[in-house]
């Protein structure tokens, strides 16, 4: 059995979090809340921002309760071996469909504004060989790398914003609430949507257990997701300001597209989107390898085998494969979609395997709420 | 010399002769089964002492003292192609000096030292009696490297034309070292029976030790090995007649460089002195740089034909111990024919051979070697380099100069600066302008644009081929620069920046912009300090270059996520190599992107765990 050797420290894995979560689905969500939410999608976006923070917390929790273990040992021990496995099926199918789609999310994104003629094919062949050097490393490179990318990523957010600031105007985001209680259907819809921006906080439950201070994880997993809350709600915040909720939702991607406009980018940088998507690259790739690595270890622990190595580069092809395999935008996003209920799916079961530890072990509970 | 008898005076016979002794023992060993080495020789002692010749002891005392010697002997003569060496010895050991002890025979030592050295003609042989005592003795040095005046006045005239030293030896141990079995073979002294043989030669040897030879060091060598080490490394062997134990005396001199101003690490505001090729003298340097006696050299051989003497330098109770340790452990793994150079040291100790980086940093400045090691880092340093190695290293001391810590510190942060900024230009400049030009050209202003677009009118090849034929140009140039004399060199640079650059464009086969990126692209990777590393910055220019050709900008950040993928797997003796950039160690980033003023510089870098934290205060 496949046992990670590697330990990160409590701000690696907050580093990894947020790296993890950031990524491709952060540049298309303000479109996506704002036609369902409208006007009030901030709110939708603080409402996910809350719950996965709650669920954030929950799988920290888990991480510390099994500590040293991957969530696949974690649902073989919590549920037994033919339901746990099952879970386990389900945890890799998830993150495979989840690789898969922002590998493709990003190759459309980079082909529709970066390289128009190259061949989405080659964006994902290129994109997957390099994260087949790192994956096969193994956690802590991971991480590292992470550590690295982190302040890129950053400066590419406080680029964006900066400039999206110049042209914001704030009296887009009023009447708050105009529809009334009738509004809260599509705030309602606006957090399934926004859901899928937040979606890599799996992360805690792969990589929080490997932390070399136990008592630190539920800290360091929260302060990992308060970048990419923080960042979302800005994102949705400075969209409906700078362009208006019926503009945002027809912006591809309204996040590069932030302060476009302004006369200080046009001085500097005539096209501010480009500069921004290359940046994007790296949140692009510290979302996809991490991905790929939950679907190694998955494969690596279902394969019984002793390292990660074969099953890294035995599942290379196939999400090169999958994230290839819709046609075209509209049949992509079926796949994101059902990714994302996939996904979501697999955070409800953890969260009920944490409450069937609670209730299995109240001894051991007390006992180890001290560490927590 | 002319009574010795023959059985004794040289050493092929010896094992004749106790091969002629052999069928005499009746049940004694066939002389087949010596060929198999020294052990077998040994073991051939007892059968030859119940022989029943007429000296039974002679027998005795003779098949002991032959017994370290039939290591080398016995196939001498058994098997007559010469072979110094152990014939158990496996190929690996080839280089190693003969085994073997001493003889008590002055001539007997003498023909073994001069089998040893062969037809070399730089090796002095020189007997002479000492005055008085009328013993025979010899020296053995290498000229060349030995100091002439130290063994001329100090040992020569001293123990040939002075007798003062000879009362000791008449009234003193030498005096009384007559063998019983073979009085005759030391004419000049005195027969009296004395106690066990070599006792008395250490006597004698301790009594010239104290009172005759006037030379600062003396250590004993045993065995020919020994003696052969030391006469190689400098030192002149004393040979005394009747004695098994030779004296080692320190007389290396030869002709060294002086110390002058490193070519290669000048500074505007700093010491001058650099290494030399001298072992010793590198060493005193950095003693004269920090009186601390915790500052430990360490001496350590390599090289399995060179001998080469390398000293790891390091401070107790400062740096880490299992790095210490580590680079020993490493240092001894080394099993090569010669070391010229640290930089063999360097690959053969490195953890990531296949990596562009360099995992190493050479210096030739004593202050640098001491800063380093006061940071708890280990140098290494190698008799016949002026270079000294410094190990760990992890890459963000590269782009550091010892000048940092003399200047300023907003002086030395802003050059700090502008070597990061540096490092970028060197690696990414020419892929990101091809990236640029023939991808993204929306991404510059307009003006801009339009204005390269029309330098590059007519211009035959696509910009990445440009970028490719101009750098390699650049490449050639500073190649052929490096190797000329300074002279020429500058005519060099004339040809190759002004006559070429401006030809070149002139004929339309490159672009003026172009022209600036290379310009641009050069002075950057001469502004990072380490040669090394700007080496490693240029190479991977171009695969970059290739990257950015295909996929534009695309391309050129996957080159930099490959990179940094590559640097975050490294190891540098048990730092990660991107230490302390990451993982973060925030501690550690007052002395890496920026330097804090020395005041404020109160710990030591946390990177390689060093055993005393505070540089200063807190004590």
């Amino acid at each position: 059995m496949y046992q990670i050797p590697d330990r990160i420290t409590p701000s690696q894995l907050a580093v990894l979090v947020s790296t993890t979560v950031v990524g491709v689905g952060f540049l298309s969500m303000p479109r996506h809340v704002a036609a369902v939410a409208g006007r009030d999608g901030w709110i939708s976006v603080l409402m996910t921002g809350a719950l996965v923070a709650l669920a954030s917390y929950l799988f920290a929790k888990l991480a510390v309760r099994y500590y040293h273990k991957t969530p696949y040992q974690m649902a073989e021990e919590i549920l037994g071996p033919l339901a746990g496995r099952i879970v386990g099926v389900l945890l890799l199918a998830s993150y495979f469909l989840l690789a898969a789609v922002v590998l493709r999310d990003f190759a459309e994104v980079m082909k529709e504004v970066l390289l128009p003629k190259t061949p989405v094919e080659v964006m994902v062949i290129t994109m997957m060989l390099t994260v087949a050097y790192i994956v096969p490393m193994g956690l802590n490179p991971l991480a590292r790398l992470a550590e690295v990318l982190f302040p890129l990523i950053i400066v590419a957010v406080a680029i964006i914003f900066t400039f999206a600031q110049a042209s914001a105007n704030y009296g887009e985001l009023r009447p708050v609430l105009a529809q009334g209680l009738s509004s809260w259907r599509g705030l309602l819809a606006g957090v399934r949507m926004a859901h899928f921006a937040f979606i890599g906080f799996g992360a805690i439950l792969f990589a929080g257990p490997f932390v070399t201070q136990r008592e630190e994880v539920v800290s360091a997993s929260l302060w990992g997701m308060a970048l990419p809350i923080t960042v979302n709600f800005l994102a949705m915040i400075m969209s409906i300001a700078n362009f208006g909720p019926l503009e945002t939702s027809q912006l591809m991607y309204p996040v590069l597209n932030l302060g476009t406009g302004t006369s200080l980018s046009s001085d500097l940088v005539p096209r501010l989107d480009l500069v921004i998507m290359v940046l994007w690259v790296f949140a692009a790739f510290s979302s996809i390898a991490p991905y790929h690595y939950f679907v190694t270890l998955g494969l690596t622990h279902f394969l019984d085998h002793r390292e990660i190595k074969p099953a890294a580069y035995l599942l290379l092809p196939w999400v090169a494969f999958a994230s290839l395999a819709p046609a075209n935008i509209i049949q992509f996003t079926k796949v994101a979609i059902l990714a994302s209920l996939v996904s979501a799916g697999i955070t409800l079961i953890f969260v009920f395997m944490l409450a069937v530890v609670a209730r299995q072990e109240p001894k051991s509970e007390g006992k180890k709420g001290g560490e927590g | 010399m002319t009574k010795k008898p023959t059985r004794q005076t040289k050493k092929p016979q010896r094992p004749a002769n106790l091969r002629e002794q052999k069928p005499g023992a009746g049940s004694g060993p066939l002389p087949g089964e010596m060929i198999p080495g020294g052990p077998p020789a040994g073991g051939a002692a007892p059968p030859a002492a119940p022989s029943g010749r007429p000296s039974q002891g002679q027998d005795v005392e003779m098949a002991k003292e032959f017994r370290p010697d039939g290591a080398g002997s016995p196939p001498e003569s058994l098997n007559p192609p010469p072979d110094r060496f152990m014939p158990g010895e496996r190929a690996k050991e080839a280089g190693r000096p003969p085994e073997g002890e001493l003889w008590e025979s002055i001539d007997r030592n003498l023909e073994a030292l001069h089998k040893v050295f062969g037809a070399s003609s730089d090796v002095v042989f020189r007997e002479f009696r000492i005055a008085d005592g009328d013993v025979r003795a010899a020296v053995v040095y290498i000229d060349g490297l030995v100091d002439k005046n130290a063994i001329q006045r100090e040992l020569l005239k001293g123990l040939m034309l002075e007798s003062a030293y000879a009362d000791p030896l008449e009234r003193g141990p030498l005096a009384g070292k007559g063998e019983p079995e073979a009085p005759s073979s030391f004419p000049g002294t005195r027969s009296t029976s004395g106690g066990p043989y070599p006792m008395k030669a250490q006597q004698a040897f301790a009594a010239l030790k104290a009172r005759a030879i006037a030379i600062g060091e003396v250590k004993e060598a045993k065995s020919l090995p020994e003696a052969v080490e030391e006469i190689t490394s400098g030192n002149s062997i004393f040979l005394l007649e009747g004695s098994a134990v030779a004296l080692s005396l320190s007389t290396r001199g030869w002709k060294e460089r002086g110390i002058e101003e490193p070519l290669t690490e000048a500074l505007v505001r700093g010491p001058r002195d650099g290494f030399i090729e001298t072992l010793r003298t590198n060493t005193a340097l950095l003693r004269r740089k920090l009186r601390d006696a915790d500052l430990r050299i360490e001496a350590l051989r390599v090289g399995r034909r060179s001998q080469t003497d390398c000293a790891l330098v390091y401070i107790e109770r400062l740096t880490d111990p299992g790095v210490v340790k580590e680079v020993k452990a490493r240092l001894e793994k080394i099993d090569v024919d010669h070391i010229l150079e640290t930089g063999y040291i360097e690959q053969f100790i490195e953890d990531n051979w296949y990596s562009p980086f360099p995992q190493a940093q050479y210096t030739e400045r004593p202050d640098k070697v001491v800063a380093a090691v006061l940071e708890g880092r280990v140098a290494i340093l190698v008799d016949g380099t002026p270079f000294a190695l410094l190990v760990p290293a992890v890459f963000g001391q590269f782009f550091q100069s010892p000048e940092d810590y003399y200047e300023r510190w907003l002086i030395s942060s802003f050059i700090r600066f502008l070597r990061v900024v540096a490092s970028y230009v060197a690696t990414f400049f020419p892929s990101l302008y091809v990236a640029l030009t023939s991808y993204h050209p929306e991404l510059l202003p307009t003006s801009l644009a339009i204005t390269l677009a029309a330098a590059r009118q007519g211009v035959p090849y696509p910009v990445w081929i440009e970028a490719m034929l101009m750098e390699l140009a650049f490449e050639l140039f500073r190649e052929a620069g490096a190797r000329l004399p300074r002279t020429i060199g500058q005519t060099l640079s004339i040809v190759g920046g002004l006559i070429v650059g401006e030809a070149a464009v002139r004929a339309g086969l490159s672009s003026n912009p172009m022209v600036i990126v290379v310009a641009f692209t050069a002075i950057a990777s001469f502004v990072i300090p380490s040669y090394s590393m700007a080496i490693s910055f240029r190479m991977i220019r171009f695969p970059l270059l290739f990257v950015a050709a295909f996929l534009g900008l695309y391309g050129v950040m996957l080159g930099f996520i490959v990179i940094n993928i590559h640097m975050v797997g490294m190891k540098a003796m048990g730092a990660t190599y991107l230490a302390p950039f990451v993982p973060y160690r925030w501690t550690d980033w007052k002395d890496l992107l920026v330097r804090i003023p020395w005041p404020k510089m109160n710990r030591r870098a946390t990177v390689f765990s060093v055993e005393d934290q505070w540089r200063q205060g807190r004590r």
